[in-house]
């Protein structure tokens, strides 16, 4: 403090504040948080660069580096290697995305809760006279800022490489062994296969019905092999009878094979930062009503990794609908058609052995009760804290 | 600001009043423990006011409920005139305070520490950042970290987190707590700038000596309680007189002097005489013990008043005489 006896002899600071009243502009008492609060707010997290590093890693990282290998192997050696982008690949990012994306955000939320307590600068905050409620609710845009932009990078180049890197969309694709044609309806594939040469729909059905014929798909090759040699009726029988398992089993092959198109990917992108949201806003809120990181980060962590997946997959008896309050069985739920059978269970609604499917007003209240319950839990605990 | 002050009747908050700070009835328990018991405390504007206790006198916890941070079990409170917690906001802004340590987020620097800090106040706060970080001496190590500053200079940057708001009031606690000897002196001399300034400030100290040196009132508090309040010189001269006599023949002279039925207490050492008077004894009563020694026969070396410390008084007047600190 050598200087600090010639610097107290400067002017006094600029007094440009009535006497005892709020300036015009201050409105400290409101529970709306200024812009300026928000941004520092934000600034306060970006400067974590620990949790930065970790952000950014488990949002567009991981993407960005198994698409870069991916696109190497195959420039190195493209017959051994597949293109980098594909709708297989599209598929497991997304589903990476939306797990990493979770977590990241949820860690996020809790730091975000707990920060200023940590540091001990929370009292500071309160004795501005700024709104305890202003000084909550800036943190939400803040951190959202923050997490989302890096969601839509790395969701981002996973479109672009599956879109630009990956193969051509064609308009046949190889079901069974055969070309067919892709975007057929059900009545449309009946008809192509009709015209087919028998030992082609013989090929198609991968041989003739099961004894038993209960009609549920195609009987195996090792099947065919066993039977007699069919005459082309049969085998016209047995693709009639065995044709919606087909039209099934096409659709999936169409799926795998084909981009999704370019709504499908914005829906995808947009459940993703839906989930990264709901993350952030209860890890916010959890955070900030055990006043402790580590615990809220760990809880959140075990919420999106055991009981979300157990809630999804398991059927508990006259337990089935605080299953469904677990906000991941309504994210599950919402997901779009294009994630069916990926991730936790997969499938979209009432995926099998899983909860029977919710009503989107009942997903909504879920999604929505989680958000506004745990942001009023941590709102309500800033409150009455003692800081 | 008078010895009487604690004497007054109950008034209402009063915006156009002269207290800084004034609570009436204040109490704040912690279980069956009352930090802070029925506090009656009037904080005049413009000085320097210490707020005087033992460690766990409840200083802080005052300071706190002051502020805000915690909630009054009963009593009420104002500062600068305008109600707390009624109108918190419009009361605290124009107060600074720092309350325990000065912590900060380590991973900024003193500049960003400040721009948060500015941003939950009014508008023109994020431009008193560059004033009050060169007031307090911070200017060149404003852009780095926190985490790399001293104790002193994290409570010089808790200074300037203070004048952000241009305050009228600076509450300190314990703002001496970790600075050397240069950084004591230039703390209380900054200190008395802002009160040159027309600014109030109070402050929170077990350091009698810092107190005496700093403030121009003090509160005394002892275990929740406030005992004492009013000017220093005021309450020293309140506190029992004693004067040091050097003479031929002590013994004799304390006979003489008990005989005068002024002294409280006549003491023989080997200086001489330890007289104790009342507190407030005109000067004629000196006068006339040394005529009456002199009439004696007694040859008077020296009569001299000593003078009574605020640490003297403080411990005379709290229970925690004899007690370890």
């Amino acid at each position: 403090m050598s200087d600090l006896a010639i610097d107290v002899a400067e002017p006094a600071l600029p007094e440009d504040q009535p006497a005892r009243d709020l300036p015009a502009r201050d409105r400290r008492g409101s529970w709306a948080p200024t812009w300026g609060l928000v941004a520092s707010r934000m600034l306060e997290l970006r400067k974590r660069r620990g949790l930065m590093v970790a952000v950014a890693i488990l949002t567009f990282g991981i993407p960005v580096i198994f698409l870069g290998i991916r696109l190497l192997l195959h420039t190195i050696a493209p017959s051994s290697y597949g293109p980098a982008g594909s709708p297989v690949v599209f598929q497991g990012l997304s589903d990476v995305m939306r797990q990493f994306g979770f977590i990241a955000a949820a860690t996020l939320g809790a730091t975000a809760g707990t920060s200023d307590l940590s540091d001990g600068v929370f009292r500071h905050l309160v004795v501005t006279g700024r709104s305890r409620l202003a000084l909550y609710l800036a943190r939400i845009p803040a951190g959202l800022a923050v997490v989302l932009p890096c969601i839509a990078v790395g969701f981002t180049v996973v479109c672009l490489s599956t879109s630009f890197l990956g193969t051509a969309n064609s308009n046949t694709m190889s079901f069974n062994g055969v070309t067919v044609p892709k975007h057929l309806d059900a009545s449309q594939l009946k008809t192509w296969i009709d015209e087919l040469s028998p030992s082609k729909m013989e090929q198609l059905i991968g041989g003739p019905p099961a004894a038993s014929t209960d009609g549920s798909g195609p009987a195996g090759k090792q099947q065919a092999t066993q039977l007699p040699t069919l005459t082309p009726a049969m085998i016209k029988l047995a693709a009639d009878q065995q044709m919606g398992a087909l039209y099934d089993g096409y659709l999936q092959a169409e799926k795998a094979t084909v981009n999704p198109p370019m709504n499908e990917m914005v829906k995808i992108g947009l459940w993703i930062e839906l989930e990264v949201v709901v993350a952030f806003t209860v890890g916010l809120g959890f955070g900030s009503l055990v006043g402790q990181r580590t615990v809220a980060t760990i809880m959140m962590i075990v919420l999106e990794i055991i009981v979300t997946p157990l809630a999804i997959g398991v059927r508990i008896p006259h337990l089935i609908n605080a299953q469904r309050l677990v906000v991941g069985v309504a994210m599950q739920q919402l997901s779009p058609a294009a994630m069916a059978g990926f991730g936790r269970g997969g499938g979209g609604p009432g995926g099998e052995g899983g909860l029977p499917p919710m009503p989107h007003w009942a997903l909504i209240a879920v999604i929505v009760g989680w958000i506004v319950v745990w942001s009023g839990l941590g709102a309500w605990r800033m409150v009455r804290r003692d800081a | 600001m008078t010895a009487t002050a604690v004497q007054m009747s109950r008034p209402g908050p009063d915006p156009t009043g002269d207290w800084a700070v004034e609570t009436h009835g204040l109490t704040k328990r912690f279980g069956v423990n009352v930090a802070v018991n029925g506090v009656e405390l009037l904080v005049p504007r413009g000085c320097a006011f210490g707020y005087l206790g033992p460690n766990g006198a409840g200083k802080t916890t005052l300071i706190r409920t002051l502020l805000g941070l915690t909630r009054a079990d009963a009593g009420t409170m104002a500062l600068l005139g305008i109600p707390v917690p009624s109108e918190r906001s419009r009361a605290l802004a124009r107060v600074g305070a720092i309350v325990d340590e000065p912590r900060f987020h380590a991973h900024l620097t003193g500049r960003q520490n400040l721009r948060v800090l500015a941003a939950a106040r009014e508008p023109a706060a994020e431009g008193r950042i560059a004033p009050a970080l060169q007031r307090v001496g911070l200017t060149e190590r404003a852009d780095h970290r926190v985490k790399a500053y001293s104790m002193g200079m994290r409570q010089r940057l808790g200074v300037a987190a203070c004048l952000l708001g241009d305050p009228e009031l600076l509450i300190l606690d314990e703002p001496m707590n970790g600075l050397d000897p240069a950084g004591m002196h230039e703390m209380r001399e900054m200190i008395l700038t802002l009160v040159g300034e027309g600014r109030t400030v109070m402050l929170s100290s077990h350091l009698l000596d810092e107190v005496e040196r700093t403030c121009d009132a003090v509160a005394i508090v002892d275990r929740g309680n406030i005992i004492r309040q009013g000017p220093i010189q005021e309450l020293i001269q309140g506190a029992k007189q004693m004067v040091q006599v050097g003479c031929s023949d002590p013994p004799t002279a304390a006979r003489l002097i008990d005989e005068a039925h002024v002294a409280l207490e006549v003491a023989v050492g080997e200086l001489g005489l330890t007289v104790t008077l009342p507190g407030g004894t005109p000067k004629d009563v000196l006068a006339d013990l040394n005529r009456r020694l002199v009439e004696g026969g007694i040859a008077v070396y020296s009569l001299q008043e000593l003078r009574t410390t605020l640490e003297e008084w403080f411990l005379g007047v709290t229970s925690r005489l004899g007690e370890p600190a």
